[in-house]
């Protein structure tokens, strides 16, 4: 087939080519100017020479950048926008009591990353070089190692293990988990729904919703003797969005028998779920929802998810704040007219962690002292709103043959329920964590502990 | 009707009525197809687009404005539907009559990309998480209706489904009954022919486009019930595997559509309920079941593609009077030799020394996208082959680059293989594909190349990429797919500014090669192929044989530079570089600026990774006023307008398929010599 056009000859436009070629020389003459034009938006830090001349640290500030995903988002979730409210309800929380080390901590530079431009999101923040540490959420995160290559510690929304894992300079809310190890959370969840026969799904296009349906059905097996659970039916290969819909997968968990659902899909795939449940006079079979801890989201929804757990990964909000850090996250998250959500709980405390390495660094700090003092913290909480991270050994995975050596002295969750469309917590509600020992995988009865 | 609910039979008979709603859809979207092929003779890849451009601005009027279903319906779909089609007649299609098949294709491309992004950014649309669409009946997803007390179809479901059998109906009537069907055809079968008849082809062809984008208004909106989340790209999924259905009907038959559509629904359903089951006590079976699944609308379009005969016989089809009508004339001039080379001589100066200039003053940021640049200009010198050279429009060069880029990622990492060498051998990796993959196509040509590849490119991301031994598998998951950098005797490819030369070196290498290959015994006969594929063959050209060494050497093109990309990011990162909607946009934008001569495809890759930061995030008019934050409300601009800018541009392909920059580069003309060539062909 021939590609040719319809019209015939027209008069060439010779200032086309000039202006291509304009266009051309621009760009490149720009990356001549570009030590100084590729600046992301930040100052040059003001004031005078602070005495340990790290970037980003003035004799009043110190100025953080972040960056993450912002728009194309496709799940139209709030990523990098929320992640930052967090950070700055924490930084305007210590800048009130004076900051740290007489300087104020703020966040200079965002930078959104459009979904698949981390890379670039992350090097304008490293050329830009006015900054000391970075925070990122992003969905897609190939501009970490960037970061810590130019030595800035990296404090992360962590679902990014590949990222993260065996980088010693980045730091989430949470340390790098085996997601394909077995887990005790998920048997508790169901023994708390009343659930024995047990159902997983997961995608089959994302590897670590493959892996956590495979991981969920693999534990249910692991602690069936000890629980009384089964696993009737799973499966991690639903095609990712469910666009032919879930109508026989559901039919297949309704002949088994299942009375338990552990779902590893979005929000919007449990949503779908719940709705072919109920359409399947499966309404009442319990859920339980590892990424749906959205209250806004659930509200929406009307009854659908009643009777629904939802496992959190920090102290949830229903909980009693008790001596831990949450009602000071409520408190400034209030002041700053933010919404509660569970990015801006990460954010609020990876900018915890940020400003007690800071504080262990000493006053002559630099980004390397930091990145060492923040690996010498051995029991982080964020003030208790996290189980304890030891970041002197868990920038690694661990292992199933291993859980000890990388993993969590505590293997900690924390779940609520979901009553009327809102979260009840579960459990007591000053100890809001169910742990296990994290040096073994044997089944044990969890204590509700409390990290404040 | 009395069933054992649990018996074989009854989880059969369960797994038809549930896949009939999703057949439902996706027949709808098929119908669209053959209804907007059929009337005006585009195989309308922005069908989707359409749609979603009426979905949403019915989910904004109904849930965000709060207004009434009737208002938001006929706003969404009665008037914006229509008017969107009438636009895309008066302003783009009406001027494209005669134009090849192939060539509306890559407008409705073009269209496919730029309208979703331009809707968004009108109306300042964006997806909301949770927030579902309503159906347009009251109590749509709540209320249900049960069938043999087998399964319950909710009211939109059934609406969906009987709107597709009405429109099976009434649009056969129209068709095969009414005079304006009959003239709606006519008017794709010649339109000169019709007006000659008296019949005001203009009008007609008006009428059709109104009529197909009501239709895709109609479909988005029953539709989008089914996304949690509205997004555009929900759409562009769902109409590649809708396209499978068209296909069954050839594009051409309304009942086939619809049997189509709701054959896929029901084949995945029937799939999805004993394959897990008896996959329990077999491991093949599971992963049978892990793969199946998601490429059943791929393998029945290359079925259909295989083994149906009338869609051979399609690429045939179209006006019957080409023959005799004046065929498309090629620009009666050449270039001023002068002013050719005098450009040739500012282009190469201006890149070498803006090179120059990037490489001692450049900072890290800008070395890095001048690099991404001349990596993609690699990948997009396989377009210069496939598409300038053969005329073939492929849909996944993406995926022959992706190919690339996991084989350097198996080979280096896993096998400790130079990366280099791995490189290569990604390149011819990627080459075995496409020309095991040309064997199907290669005889068909046309819109059915372009659809066989773009149904290639959503195998791979489906199915494909998540094996462990071309994408990591869960391995990956933890460890990434990371890919080092080589060291090149005496230098250290890990340094950034060495890798630009490195990669400079291997664009100008393949540029040579392709410079060569364009004006070889190879890029003649492809050139001929494209000129008349009946006269190649007539003076010995294998049509067949020729086309499979193009897609070859085209993927092999796209592997290396894959695989150069991944080696430049230090990893494949399959879902920012290579998903199959990037890969569509590299074609839009290396079509729009120009498929058959390498500077073309030079520019389009300074587009694709320089147009951004520079004109879009305001540093070109930063540098302008010399101002470090200039316009800070204005700048920066949004990112989608690449895709709209570039999208649009692409509509001037029919028109100028050389693309902007030859358009542009080839200066003032003079009236060729007798016995010179036409230009059109043989460029570099």
């Amino acid at each position: 087939m021939e590609l040719r056009g319809s019209h015939g000859f027209r008069r060439p436009r010779p200032w086309l080519s000039i202006a291509i070629s304009v266009l051309l020389a621009a760009a490149l003459a720009l990356a001549a100017c570009s030590n100084v034009s590729s600046t992301g938006g930040a100052d040059q830090p003001a004031g005078p020479a602070p005495s340990n001349g790290a970037p980003g640290v003035t004799a009043k500030q110190i100025r953080f950048a972040a960056f993450g995903t912002r728009s194309n988002n496709p799940l139209g979730t709030c990523v990098l926008d929320c992640f930052v409210q967090g950070v700055n309800a924490y930084f305007a929380y210590r800048n009130s009591q004076g900051g740290i080390f007489g300087r104020t901590l703020t966040v200079s530079q965002v930078e959104d990353d459009a979904l698949l431009k981390d890379q670039q999101a992350a090097l304008r923040v490293t050329t830009t070089n006015s900054t000391f540490g970075a925070f990122s959420a992003a969905q897609l995160a190939d501009g970490w190692s960037t970061i810590t290559k130019a030595g800035m510690p990296l404090y992360v929304w962590p679902i990014n293990p590949a990222s993260m894992n065996g980088n010693d300079a980045v730091y989430g809310s949470a340390a790098p988990v085996c997601l394909g190890c077995t887990r005790r959370p998920y048997v508790l969840a169901a023994r708390e729904a009343g659930g024995t026969r047990i159902a997983t799904l997961g995608y089959g296009a994302t590897d670590n919703s493959k892996l956590c349906a495979s991981s969920a059905a693999a534990s249910v097996r692991l602690y069936g003797a000890e629980s009384g659970q089964q696993v009737v039916y799973t499966n991690d290969s639903l095609a990712f969005g469910l666009p032919n819909g879930i109508g026989p997968e559901v039919s297949a968990m309704k002949k088994a028998g299942t009375n338990m659902i552990v779902g590893c899909l979005d929000l919007n795939g449990m949503k779908a779920l719940a709705q072919e449940l109920q359409r399947q006079g499966m309404g009442s079979v319990p859920m339980l929802h590892l990424n749906t801890y959205d209250q806004d989201f659930v509200s929406r929804a009307g009854s659908l998810f009643d009777g629904d757990y939802v496992a959190v990964n920090f102290r949830p909000f229903e909980a009693s704040a008790g001596s831990s850090q949450l009602g000071v996250y409520k408190d400034w998250m209030g002041r700053a007219r933010a919404p509660l959500t569970e990015l801006s709980m990460n954010g609020w405390i990876s900018a915890d962690l940020a400003y007690q390495g800071i504080k262990a660094a000493g006053a002559s700090f630099t980004r390397a002292s930091v990145i060492a003092a923040t690996n010498k913290l051995t029991a982080f909480t964020g003030g208790g709103l996290v189980a304890p991270i030891d970041w002197s050994r868990q920038h690694e995975e661990p292992t199933q043959q291993d859980p000890a050596t990388h993993g969590y002295a505590n293997d900690c969750v924390s779940l609520v329920k979901v009553v009327k469309g809102r979260f009840e917590p579960v459990g007591p509600a000053a100890k809001p964590f169910f742990c296990w020992p994290g040096s073994t995988t044997a089944w044990s009865e969890p204590r509700s502990m409390d990290f404040s | 009707m009395a069933t054992d609910s649990s018996s074989v039979g009854a989880d059969f008979l369960r797994a038809v009525l549930q896949g009939a709603p999703p057949g439902a859809v996706y027949a709808l979207v098929a119908l669209g197809f053959v209804l907007t092929y059929q009337t005006s003779g585009v195989f309308n890849l922005a069908f989707g687009a359409q749609a979603y451009v009426s979905a949403a601005m019915y989910f904004k009027a109904r849930l965000i404005w709060g207004w009434p279903t009737v208002w938001a319906v006929l706003l969404s779909v009665v008037v914006l539907a229509p008017l969107v089609g009438l636009a895309l007649e008066l302003l783009i299609f009406k001027h494209l009559r005669s134009a090849s098949a192939v060539s509306k294709l890559v407008v409705a491309i073009g269209l496919a990309v730029a309208l979703p992004n331009l809707f968004d950014i009108i109306t300042s649309f964006k997806p909301a998480s949770g927030v579902t669409p309503v159906g347009v009946v009251p109590g749509g997803a709540d209320v249900f209706y049960s069938v043999f007390g087998l399964y319950r179809f909710s009211r939109n479901e059934l609406v969906d489904m009987g709107v597709a059998l009405v429109a099976v109906i009434g649009l056969g009537a129209v068709f095969r009954f009414s005079p304006i069907g009959l003239r709606m055809r006519a008017v794709v079968e010649s339109a000169r022919m019709t007006e000659l008849n008296g019949i005001a082809a203009s009008r007609v062809a008006a009428f059709s486009w109104a009529l197909s984008s009501l239709f895709a208004g109609v479909a988005g909106v029953l539709i989008a019930p089914r996304f949690n989340t509205l997004g555009s790209s929900d759409f562009f999924s769902l109409m590649v595997v809708a396209i499978a259905a068209a296909a069954v009907g050839s594009l051409a038959s309304l009942p086939l559509a619809l049997a189509g559509g709701l054959g896929l629904g029901i084949v995945i359903a029937e799939l999805n309920t004993f394959l897990p089951r008896w996959g329990t006590d077999s491991a093949w079976v599971r992963t049978v079941q892990d793969n199946l699944t998601p490429s059943v609308p791929f393998l029945v379009l290359f079925a259909v593609l295989a083994l149906v005969p009338g869609i051979r016989r399609a690429q045939g089809a179209g006006d019957p009077l080409s023959g005799v009508e004046p065929p498309p004339t090629a620009r009666a001039g050449r270039p001023d030799p002068r002013r050719a080379m005098a450009m040739r001589l500012l282009g190469a100066a201006v890149v070498a020394g803006g090179g120059a200039v990037v490489l001692t003053r450049g900072d890290q940021l800008w070395v890095y996208q001048v690099t991404q640049a001349v990596v993609i200009a690699i990948i997009f010198l396989s377009v210069t082959v496939i598409t300038g050279t053969g005329g073939q429009i492929s849909l996944c060069q993406g995926a022959f680059a992706a190919i690339g880029a996991c084989t350097v990622y198996q080979l280096a990492v896993r096998y400790d293989m130079s990366v280099l060498v791995a490189m290569l051998l990604g390149g011819l990796v990627a080459a075995a594909v496409g020309a095991f993959l040309s064997l199907p196509v290669r005889r068909l040509g046309g819109i059915w190349t372009a659809i066989a590849t773009l149904a290639f490119a959503y195998f791979f991301d489906a199915v494909m990429i998540k094996l462990s031994w071309v994408g990591g598998g869960a391995a990956s998951l933890l460890r990434g797919t990371a890919v080092p950098r080589p060291r090149l005797g005496p230098w250290d490819l890990s340094h950034e500014n060495t890798f630009l030369v490195f990669a400079a070196v291997v664009l100008a290498v393949v540029a040579a090669a392709v410079v060569a290959l364009r004006s070889g015994t190879f890029g003649r006969s492809l050139i001929a192929l494209r000129g008349s594929e009946v006269g190649a063959q007539s003076i010995g050209i294998s049509a067949a044989r020729t086309r499979l060494t193009a897609f070859a050497v085209s993927a092999f093109i796209a592997g290396l530079g894959g695989g150069l990309l991944a080696i430049s990011q230090r990893d494949v990162n399959y879902g920012a570089n290579f998903t199959p909607f990037a890969a569509l946009f590299w074609t839009v934008l290396v079509v729009a600026l120009g498929s058959r001569s390498v500077p073309g495809a030079l520019i389009a890759a300074a587009a694709f990774a320089l147009f951004e930061p520079l004109v879009l995030g305001g540093a070109v008019v930063g540098w302008l006023t010399r101002e470090r934050h200039p316009l800070p409300s204005l700048f920066p601009i949004d990112g989608k307008w690449l895709f709209i800018l570039f999208g649009l541009a692409a509509i001037q392909f029919a028109r100028h398929p050389e693309g902007l920059v030859e358009y542009g580069l080839s200066g003032r003309s003079r009236p060729a010599r007798p016995g010179q060539p036409a230009i059109g062909g043989n460029r570099s």
